[in-house]
């Protein structure tokens, strides 16, 4: 399945077999016809101009950006499983 | 022709591999097992008849393999590294284990050689719950000494209660009387699993206390949780509501523990939830928090599925496990889908390597005391790492005339 909807997740999803075992239409933002693809977009970026390697970022090490998780969280620093 | 072939070359030989005709280069190598970050990938160009390795072009793993014309060139995959990683990949898993009615299945690692021989096994719900059942016996036999083992569970409902309520109940270490399940009210996403909870505690016998809303509110000293769910969306809109459920329910849980005189709390976080967390604390270089066991105060909560996979934990009761996933709001938290995808994804690309890792996260928390503090600003208990004024004045902001 195609979708003119340029993807934002280089995601391979499988959206007939998700709602065949499932039963419901519950995928992404609730749209069937949001079928992920491997279609990329180009993007300019000049690497030289960075300041560091680093520039493009690395992973945020908090769980959430505000680290609200450390105060309330410290049973289950995840959220609830 | 609808497959390309790949040439894997590494210092223990050359293997081959079929990529597809409508896949791109990354796509095979995913397929393979193959980490992109091991290898250099160029097409290496046909010239006279002959295929050298010097007269190559860089190929990205974004080309689309159905582009390539096969009869200029090869592609050929370097592994840039002597490791071992072909055995590693080779036959993934090499054997299956089959069984009747089967619910769930795991790959497993050799008990010798580890993931060098994986094997798939599938698991009927029976064997599921034995599984559960052996980690919970474990547990309960590391129970700290001279203290009573009565517990507090925690019960939402769905899949992972049920089965840590099942495993409880059939343990012959703990008497049922001495559980005592708990279910919270007052988080949407979770209320609609309470005539589920109901119904799963009298089919153990048990008796559900459920705490409504108004006695939340109490127990917390406020006004309107409500209120509190609103100002928390608007202040930490980064963060799912997930996290304030957290919180209530260890505030709750923790609560009703001290009334009943019990001093310890079970919930039904497994595997990936400690593993995740884990991850996420090396991250901020500091140590994984404790488990099994681990004091918040004067209660200590306690993990007994902790070393279990939640495919393992759902395979026990899995039509339950279904009804709970359709009941759950989508989180959007970024940071806990990455730690998140990480703890799963190490099982996939090394069976074994999850357990392994949770278990020196145990030891590694060991080495080091006072994990979890309390911050005489909140008046309450907080991991024990640098929180901001700033952060800590905008947790209590949403409390306020609340």
């Amino acid at each position: 399945m195609q979708s003119s909807v340029q993807p934002k997740v280089i995601v391979k999803v499988e959206y007939d077999v998700k709602q065949d075992l499932l039963g419901h239409k519950k995928w992404i933002n609730n749209d069937p016809t949001m079928v992920v693809s491997e279609a990329m977009v180009s993007v300019n970026i000049d690497i030289h101009q960075a300041v560091k390697w680093g520039v493009l970022g690395a992973e945020k090490p908090n769980v959430t950006r505000s680290g609200v998780e450390a105060i309330a969280c410290p049973n289950a620093l995840n959220g609830w499983g | 022709m609808s497959e390309v072939l790949l040439h894997i070359h590494s210092s223990h030989g050359v293997y081959r591999f079929y990529g597809k005709k409508n896949e791109t280069l990354g796509s095979a190598l995913k397929r393979a097992g193959i980490p992109i970050s091991a290898v250099t990938t160029v097409f290496a160009l046909n010239r006279r008849g002959k295929i050298s390795k010097s007269l190559f072009s860089f190929l990205s793993i974004s080309q689309n393999l159905s582009r390539l014309n096969q009869k200029n060139g090869k592609v050929v995959v370097q592994l840039s590294r002597n490791i071992a990683l072909p055995d590693l990949l080779s036959g993934s898993p090499a054997q299956i284990r089959k069984t009747e009615n089967p619910v769930s299945e795991w790959i497993f690692p050799d008990k010798e050689i580890g993931g060098f021989k994986k094997t798939l096994v599938q698991l009927s719900a029976e064997e599921c719950k034995k599984m559960v059942s052996g980690c919970v016996n474990e547990v309960f036999d590391q129970w700290p000494k001279k203290k009573k083992m009565k517990l507090i569970v925690g019960v939402s409902g769905g899949g992972d209660s049920n089965v840590l309520l099942s495993s409880l109940i059939h343990s012959k270490k703990i008497q049922k009387k001495d559980i005592f399940p708990v279910m919270m009210l007052g988080i949407p996403d979770w209320d609609k699993q309470v005539n589920q909870a109901l119904s799963l505690c009298k089919s153990y016998g048990l008796k559900l206390q459920i705490i409504n809303k108004e006695n939340v509110e109490r127990i917390l000293s406020i006004k309107s949780l409500d209120n509190l769910i609103f100002k928390f969306k608007r202040e930490f809109s980064d963060a799912d509501l997930e996290f304030l459920g957290t919180f209530l329910l260890r505030k709750v849980l923790s609560s009703i523990a001290n009334s009943r005189k019990v001093n310890f709390v079970a919930v039904g976080a497994n595997r990936e939830d400690l593993l995740s967390e884990g991850i996420a604390r090396l991250s901020r270089g500091l140590p994984p928090l404790p488990a099994p066991f681990r004091q918040i105060g004067n209660v200590t909560f306690v993990y007994p599925m902790w070393k279990i996979p939640k495919k393992i934990g759902d395979g026990a009761f899995p039509r339950f496990s279904l009804v709970n996933y359709e009941n759950r709001d989508p989180s959007f938290s970024e940071g806990r889908c990455i730690f998140y995808y990480a703890a799963y994804a190490i099982s996939d690309i090394c069976p074994g390597l999850d357990i392994t890792l949770l278990e020196g996260f145990s030891k590694l928390s060991g080495l080091s005391k006072n994990h979890i503090v309390k911050n005489p600003n909140l008046e309450d208990f907080v991991c024990n790492e640098k929180i901001s004024k700033k952060r800590i004045n905008r947790w209590k902001a949403i409390f306020q005339d609340t």
